[in-house]
């Protein structure tokens, strides 16, 4: 891909798909979001996003079996904030991966909801033997927060 | 590893708060689920839980609230929250939930409204 080429910072980690570790997902995107001088509301709306697909990674790819690895890469660039989270779960099924009607009130089914109106895109792929989520955040010009 | 989520729960008769203090996701959503569903099982007349100490929550957390208040709501029980602060708030309209469950400012302010609406009429 041409933009990689503009990706000029990277950082990889390895995390047991154990939903402790969201926090410490929580924490790296505050702190690279930081570094690299996003706004709050858009490093606010990424935690949240991975933070979703992090969980759904956990119940519905490993089913909640332990000590299963969840490969996480964070790309910033001028434009933008990338995700990428990998797992070796259950293979995903992208036409099968939606929603529930918010009207349908009831617990749970929401974190695709999230996902898909917090970021500018939401890449499922599985064309590799490890399933692959991209969450892609464009630079907000303005600055507010969630209020 | 301890909860990231710290619980204060007073109940009287009637009426029942939960303070939820932390940030409230998959892991941490448990115990305050818990809690909840536990007073609900009771049939508590009145559950507030204030969420003005908790900075972050996730559908995890939404879901825990939406179980507590189908659950008080099926005995006619009322489920109030309290507290939202700006992330909290943000993930009850993504989901449109700010429009199901009844919501106010603090918990000082749901509590005379309760007081209120159980006032002697006339006098």
């Amino acid at each position: 891909m041409k933009n990689q080429s503009k990706q000029s910072n990277k950082v990889s980690l390895t995390v047991p798909g154990d939903a402790r570790y969201l926090k410490v997902l929580r924490s790296v995107l505050e702190s690279v979001g930081q570094i690299y001088d996003f706004e709050e509301k858009d490093i606010q709306s990424m935690q949240l996003a991975a933070n979703e697909a992090f969980a759904n990674i956990i119940e519905h790819s490993y089913c909640n079996q332990a000590n299963c690895p969840i490969y996480i890469t964070l790309s910033s660039s001028k434009d933008k904030l990338q995700l990428e989270l990998e797992d070796e779960g259950i293979p995903l099924e992208p036409e099968k991966i939606k929603s529930r009607a918010l009207e349908d009130v009831k617990p749970g089914g929401l974190g695709v909801h999230f996902m898909k109106s917090l970021m500018d895109e939401v890449i499922f792929d599985t064309s590799n033997k490890r399933n692959r989520l991209i969450l892609i955040k464009e630079r907000s010009k303005s600055n507010e927060r969630f209020d | 590893m301890k909860d990231s989520i710290n619980i204060q729960v007073d109940q009287t008769e009637n009426l029942a708060t939960v303070i939820l203090s932390g940030e409230v996701d998959l892991y941490s959503s448990r115990e305050a689920r818990k809690i909840i569903l536990e007073l609900a099982s009771r049939k508590v007349p009145i559950i507030i839980v204030d969420l003005s100490g908790v900075p972050y929550m996730d559908s995890s957390g939404l879901a825990s609230m939406v179980e507590g208040l189908q659950k008080v709501e099926s005995y006619k029980g009322k489920f109030i929250l309290s507290g939202l602060q700006p992330m909290v708030n943000k993930v009850f309209e993504l989901s449109r939930l700010n429009t199901v469950f009844t919501i106010y400012e603090d918990i000082d302010t749901a509590l005379n409204e309760l007081d209120e609406k159980n006032a002697p009429v006339g006098g």
